[in-house]
């Protein structure tokens, strides 16, 4: 019997799960039409303050073991902040680079299949990250390595410039 | 005739009806390329219909014919939800450079934990009434539809986690799947231990969430791509805001 009425309950929820998604789709739709409002201000160089393994060195070599552990919970609290903000961003610029390589014109749509490429894999970037960051905060003492985020983002924005140049992207660039 | 056996029959047909609008659909824009299974799957329920219900209604079909077909079809038609599913995959992973390698994997790994929940469900399932053939067929249903349910349900939260946006039909069609296949997983886990398998209620549920599937098909094979020609429609490039980002992206 309780077999059953988890079966029951477990569908009900995916049931209800699927029809969430069915609207978030709609919405979905509408962030093509004003992306720059979604997007959230990312700061390169105080992140990668945050996640330089040089600083992180240098307050694990001079303070106690206790403080380190402490402080080094705040600065991986912040870069989760930083990372979920270049995840955020980079599913929009994943919808706009769907958007864009539909485009019949061919220029247009290399260039958002080139976005839609780099936005991934930013994405499946900023997913992993955020992992090492947890586990980084719940094992303060270990290292954590972000290789390559900042570099992904920096080379999304570009990309975001160049799509820009052929395609109205309404303001999403400054917000970057 | 009984409201409730009218009712039971317009749901029995009427989605079959509606599978060849599906069908028609799909050849016409040339998708039954893109997914032969799922054409496949609709042309098998509407020939299953077409047969099954004139066997239903006939006094010359013994009961025991009757049930042959039926389990036959029944095995098909879950195998062909299992290709069609896997064809939902294949062109939601294989759409993005990124992503192929991990279309299989994630099916895979995705399988063999639903599977294993499958498993421990049914033998947590304890035989109801005096049919242990009709025990062991709604077993199979729930173990099938939780590993139907399962599959699309992670393929929908991990696309809406990283947020891939699918083509309309494709929504369409893994929508619909889900829909019913989640409904199936509740009727089948009730049949197999609590209600009775003959129960006309629960019957018509299950038909209910098939033609409402039918209908989520019909409906976002029919429905115009979502914003695309609003975002790529006229250029309004603002040069002097796109010099100034190359200018600040230069200083970075």
């Amino acid at each position: 019997m309780i077999t059953t009425i988890v079966l029951v309950l477990a569908a009900s929820v995916t049931l209800v799960v699927l029809l969430c998604l069915a609207r978030k789709r709609v919405l979905a739709v509408r962030w093509l039409q004003e992306p720059g409002a979604h997007l959230r201000s990312v700061d390169l160089e105080a992140f990668r303050n945050l996640i330089d393994p040089s600083e992180e060195q240098f307050l694990r070599a001079h303070l106690p073991p206790a403080e380190f552990r402490s402080i080094q919970r705040e600065r991986l609290r912040a870069a989760v902040e930083y990372v979920s903000a270049v995840g955020q961003n980079a599913t929009v610029l994943l919808r706009l680079g769907q958007a864009a390589r539909l485009s019949p014109d061919p220029s247009i749509a290399a260039t958002g299949e080139s976005l839609v490429d780099t936005a991934l894999r930013l994405r499946l970037t900023a997913f992993r990250s955020l992992a090492v960051l947890y586990l980084g905060i719940i094992l303060p003492g270990r290292h954590v390595s972000l290789a390559g985020l900042a570099e992904r983002y920096e080379l999304i924005t570009g990309q975001v410039v160049m799509l820009g140049l052929r395609y109205p992207l309404r303001g999403v660039s400054a917000a970057l | 005739m009984h409201p409730l056996m009218l009712l039971r029959n317009y749901l029995w047909l009427a989605p079959a009806v509606l599978q060849i609008g599906v069908l028609g659909i799909m050849v016409r824009r040339k998708l039954h390329r893109q997914f032969p299974f799922f054409s496949l799957y609709n042309l098998q329920c509407v020939l299953s219909t077409a047969v099954m219900f004139p066997m239903y209604l006939s006094s010359q079909v013994s009961g025991k014919i009757w049930w042959r077909a039926y389990l036959l079809g029944i095995a098909l038609n879950t195998a062909l939800r299992f290709a069609v599913i896997y064809e939902i995959y294949a062109h939601v992973f294989d759409n993005y450079a990124a992503l192929k390698r991990l279309g299989k994997p994630i099916f895979r790994g995705a399988l063999l934990l639903l599977f294993a929940i499958a498993l421990v469900a049914a033998t947590q399932t304890h035989q109801h009434g005096p049919y242990f053939v009709m025990y062991v067929l709604h077993t199979l249903e729930q173990t099938a539809s939780i590993l139907q349910a399962g599959l699309l349900l992670i393929l929908f939260l991990f696309s809406a986690y990283i947020g891939l946006s699918w083509r309309n039909y494709v929504f369409g069609i893994a929508l619909g799947l889900g829909i019913f296949a989640s409904v199936r997983l509740a009727t089948a886990a009730l049949q197999a231990s609590v209600v009775a398998s003959g129960n006309l209620y629960v019957n018509l549920v299950v038909l209910g969430s098939f033609h409402f599937a039918v209908l989520v098909w019909l409906f976002y094979l029919l429905a115009p791509e979502p914003g695309l020609n609003r975002a790529i429609g006229i250029p309004d490039h603002n040069l002097e805001l796109w010099n100034k980002e190359l200018q600040r992206l230069s200083r970075q």
